[in-house]
């Protein structure tokens, strides 16, 4: 098991280093600069643009760039991002608690409702409560996002105003007593994490309902009622348990998207996270953010990859055994 | 004339689309026999041993009913009520064909052996271990500790059926259903393991229904044998007189099996 796990890692190692191959020649392959409109501007001399070339370091050939860029990120050093001149690290840092909070509130709501939905449609596949449940899914499945916010938005801000429009804190948010402040950010955290639960609800609950149902008909459920046991074992121990494998790699496959952020979502709600960081990063030609972000999201999947992995081989002994005998 | 102790009557199989998978079954079990099922693959002999204690899937249509014991179970009602069906699986147990499908992949033999003696039999765990070992040990598994904290992968298919019989035994039942428990097993570990449930069945006194295609095994193991074909009985006879039979689809596969222990 560790020998895997340390081949994988030395795996990733390499695969990151191609990924920001990739991705860096992309980004400068596309049209555009970070000097934005100075260069076509004509009352900015040639030799200031040559020279904030130089400062930015463009003149450089792109593979020494790209050398430049890996020499300073082994040390963990992301560089400074050409908009404000300050860190990359600093400006990721900042937007990543909020972006964490909110994916890991719908993570947890999503697979808090999606599984016993998956379960009960398993359980009395074909009835009415299974379609119901089905068009209820699929329903939140079919809105567009952005859709259905500015709809939510409308009536439940708008009309009724029972929540707060966008923003993720009030004015007057520094004057609220502790518990105020948590109900001020809960008010306006609603809307966004209710719009996206509701559309990542038929993945799961779809699949949980496809995995149980194969579970229930497989061929050990047989011999478990073979053996007389309680109904609540049966499902328990014996259909969930195998059920519920494959979701340890949905798990992890969702933790990259943990820090990953919306740029649609956070625009509408105009909440300063990780998806709007890169927008902007991206409109600005921002190389140094971009490629940040890139490459913590490359790191995060790869290694979700990896839990995704370990996790399943420590819950399923057939992979557990393979992987201790390699 | 030994008691009766399982009659089934009438019992009827249909799919969702209507077709007669089973038609027409009546059949007695007497206690501590031992009733060959045999019959073509196909002609619905599995299908039977499940529908005997309804254990078939929801999607196949249930009809008939069986009297165990004295008592009367309407089997399309059987499959609805837990408690009934629970308490008939407690008496009845099963050996299937392909033992390391129908063992849980995921949980080790001590887990799934003990089960019953906790949940069926209320007994705590250091006990049901003590128990479940024994049962290993009885059924011939070599390295019983060991094996029961392995997984199902992990067994050979002889001790995978070694286990399911100690699974069986394990209900202390009063018929034990062995669906072709052999068929997948080569032939020197088949007559090991056809003479464990013989010695078993002689030890414990239960009856045996006992599934296979295989009339060669028939007369080795069983005084009666009932003949399925496409879904109905069509021969009841001692495995004595087999060779007198009149039946052609009997006599037919009769000859199949000689020409195949000629062959061999």
């Amino acid at each position: 098991m560790l020998r895997f796990i340390i081949r994988r890692l030395f795996n990733i190692v390499f695969l990151l280093v191609g990924i920001s191959l990739v991705s860096f020649l992309v980004i400068h392959l596309s049209p555009g600069s970070p000097l934005g409109g100075v260069v076509f501007n004509p009352k900015v001399s040639l030799e200031v643009k040559a020279k904030l070339t130089k400062i930015y370091g463009l003149d450089k050939p792109l593979i020494q760039q790209y050398l430049d860029w890996l020499r300073r990120i082994v040390r963990f050093d992301f560089g400074v991002s050409l908009l404000d001149g300050r860190r990359v690290i600093d400006k990721i840092k900042e937007r990543i608690p909020l972006t964490l909070f909110i994916n890991l509130i719908s993570l947890f709501i999503i697979f808090l409702i999606a599984l016993p939905l998956g379960i009960i449609g398993a359980l009395k596949k074909g009835s009415g409560l299974d379609r119901a449940i089905t068009v209820f899914v699929f329903v939140g499945f079919s809105f567009p996002s952005f859709w259905l916010a500015l709809l939510l938005m409308q009536t439940l801000a708008v009309h009724w105003q029972i929540v707060p429009v966008s923003g993720l804190v009030s004015v007057d948010f520094p004057y609220y007593s502790w518990a105020g402040k948590v109900w001020d950010l809960a008010r306006h955290l609603v809307l966004p994490i209710f719009v996206s639960t509701f559309g990542a609800l038929a993945g799961i609950s779809r699949y949980v309902r496809e995995e149980m149902h194969t579970a229930l008909s497989s061929k050990f459920i047989i011999l478990a009622r073979a053996k007389g046991l309680p109904q609540r074992l049966i499902l328990l121990r014996h259909a969930l348990r195998n059920a519920l494998l494959p979701v340890i790699t949905i798990l992890g496959l969702s933790v990259p998207g943990l820090l990953g952020g919306s740029v649609i979502f956070e625009t509408i709600f105009s909440l300063p996270g990780m998806g709007r960081l890169f927008y902007e990063g991206v409109m600005a030609r921002d190389y140094p953010l971009i490629m940040g972000l890139l490459v913590i999201g490359a790191v995060l999947t790869l290694l979700g990859n990896l839990l995704a992995d370990i996790g399943y081989a420590l819950a399923d002994p057939r992979i557990r055994y393979e992987a201790e005998e390699k | 004339m030994k008691e009766e102790i399982l009659s089934a009557k009438n019992i009827e199989v249909l799919t969702a689309a209507k077709k007669f998978i089973l038609k027409g079954i009546n059949l007695q079990i007497f206690s501590g026999e031992v009733l060959s099922l045999a019959g073509e693959s196909g002609s619905g002999k599995s299908t039977l041993a499940l529908a005997l204690t309804g254990l078939l899937p929801a999607s196949l249509k249930l009809g008939g009913e069986i009297i165990w014991q004295k008592r009367r179970f309407d089997l399309a009602a059987l499959r609805k009520d837990t408690l009934s069906s629970r308490m008939l699986h407690g008496q009845i147990s099963y050996i299937f064909q392909e033992p390391s499908s129908f063992l849980n992949p995921t949980l080790n033999i001590a887990a799934q052996l003990t089960e019953v003696f906790i949940y069926n039999q209320k007994k705590a765990y250091p006990q049901a271990l003590d128990l479940s070992r024994g049962l290993l040990e009885l059924v011939g598994i070599k390295e019983a500790e060991k094996k029961l904290y392995s997984f199902p992968h992990q067994l050979s298919g002889g001790e995978a059926q070694r286990v399911m019989i100690a699974m069986a035994l394990a209900q202390r039942p009063k018929l034990l259903i062995a669906d072709e428990p052999t068929s997948n097993l080569d032939v020197t570990i088949e007559m090991e393991i056809l003479s464990l449930i013989k010695n078993m069945q002689q030890r414990f006194g239960f009856a045996v229904l006992f599934i296979t295609h295989d009339l060669s095994l028939v007369r080795y193991f069983s005084q009666r044998v009932v003949f399925l074909k496409a879904g109905r009985i069509v021969e009841e006879s001692d495995t004595a007189h087999l060779k007198d039979t009149a039946n052609p689809y009997v006599q037919s596969l009769l000859e199949a099996a000689e020409a195949l222990q000629d062959y061999e």
